[in-house]
C-alpha cells in the first residue's frame, strides 16, 4: 500500500490514457516519461514509487521552455518540482495490471516524502539533439507550443 | 570456453545474442552497505506484475526485465541515484569476469548504461563493493 498523499483528489486526468510511448530514461525500468495532455499541456512524469499492485509517477506540468531546460540541464528537477508552473503537481498511481488510474491528486512538493525527490544537485543531460527530438516529435503539441512561444 | 548455465526462467533467447561476456568494472546503485542480495534482484523477480507491465507496454522485453542496469561509468550512477534517492544510496563497484554472465550496453540518451545478465550460481553479493556514498 503506497502512502496517501494529501491534496484534492481529481476524477478526471487531463490526458485519454497515462502513456507510456514516450521513455526518456531506464533504470530496472522506466524511470521518466513524458505526457501529453488532452488539451496540449506535456507533463514531465517521474516515477516515485511502487508496490505490488501500483506504480505512482508524479507529473510535473512544463512549457516548451522549460521542458528545454530540464532536459538539457539547466533546470533542476527538484526547482520543476518545487515550483512547478502552473503551482501543481500530479501524483497519479497507476494500476500495474490495467494501466488504469487508481488515483490522481492535485498537490504539491511538500505533500511527497522528502527521500522521494530528486536531490537538489540532480540534473537531467539530454542531448541537444535527442531534446529537438523529443520536442518535434510532439505533434499534437506544437500548436500549444507556438502559441506559447509567440506570446 | 565458458558455458553460462541461466536461470531456468530464462527465455531461450535471453540473454541476447549480442550479449557479450562480462568483464570489467561497473557499477550499480544499492540500497545497502555492504550490497545484499536483494540489491541484485532484477524486475521479473522483484515485482512480477511490473515486470508484465513493461512488456504489455513495449518498454521492454522479457529478456530485459530478468536483467539489472548497471553503468561502465560510476558518474552515470551517481547521477541516478541524485535523480532518484529512492532507488539507493550507494554506488556498488562490480567487478566482472566471464563466469559473472554476461552484458549488452543499452545505453540511453548517450550514457553508458549496461544490462547484465548473471548466471544462476552466481553470487553478485561477493563480487561487489561500495564504492560511493550519496
Amino acid at each position: 500500500m503506497l502512502p496517501a498523499i494529501k491534496g484534492i483528489r481529481l476524477s478526471d486526468a487531463p490526458w485519454h490514457e497515462f502513456s507510456f510511448d514516450t521513455v526518456l530514461h531506464y533504470y530496472d525500468g522506466p524511470r521518466m516519461l513524458l505526457q501529453r495532455g488532452r488539451e496540449g499541456q506535456i507533463y514531465l512524469a517521474w516515477w516515485n514509487d511502487e508496490d505490488d499492485a501500483t506504480e505512482r509517477w508524479v507529473c510535473i506540468p512544463v512549457g516548451p521552455a522549460r521542458l528545454r531546460g530540464l532536459l538539457s540541464g539547466q533546470v533542476r528537477p527538484r526547482h520543476a518540482i518545487d515550483y512547478p508552473e502552473d503551482g501543481h503537481l500530479l501524483v497519479v498511481d497507476i494500476d500495474l495490471d490495467t494501466d488504469a488510474v487508481i488515483q490522481l491528486v492535485s498537490t504539491d512538493s511538500s505533500a511527497l516524502p522528502p527521500e522521494s525527490l530528486p536531490k537538489p544537485e540532480a540534473t537531467l543531460a539530454v542531448s541537444e539533439s535527442t531534446i529537438d527530438e523529443i520536442i518535434g516529435d510532439l505533434p499534437r503539441n506544437r500548436g500549444i507550443f507556438e502559441k506559447q512561444q509567440a506570446d | 570456453m565458458t558455458t553460462w548455465i541461466w536461470p531456468t526462467d530464462f527465455p531461450a533467447d535471453c540473454p541476447p545474442e549480442a550479449a557479450v561476456p562480462a568483464n570489467g568494472t561497473y557499477y550499480r546503485i544499492v540500497k545497502t552497505d555492504p550490497p545484499q542480495h536483494e540489491d541484485f534482484v532484477a524486475i521479473f523477480n522483484l515485482n512480477r506484475r511490473r515486470a508484465n507491465a513493461i512488456i504489455r507496454r513495449g518498454t521492454g522485453t522479457p529478456c530485459e526485465t530478468m536483467g539489472l542496469s548497471v553503468f561502465a561509468d560510476a558518474n552515470d550512477a551517481v547521477e541516478w541515484a541524485l535523480r532518484l534517492p529512492q532507488i539507493g544510496s550507494y554506488i556498488a563497484r562490480l567487478t566482472l569476469n566471464p563466469d559473472s554472465g554476461k552484458i549488452l550496453a543499452t545505453p540511453r540518451e548517450g550514457n553508458s548504461h549496461h544490462t547484465w545478465w548473471y548466471v544462476e550460481n552466481f553470487n553478485p553479493v561477493t563480487a561487489s563493493a561500495i564504492e560511493i556514498v550519496i
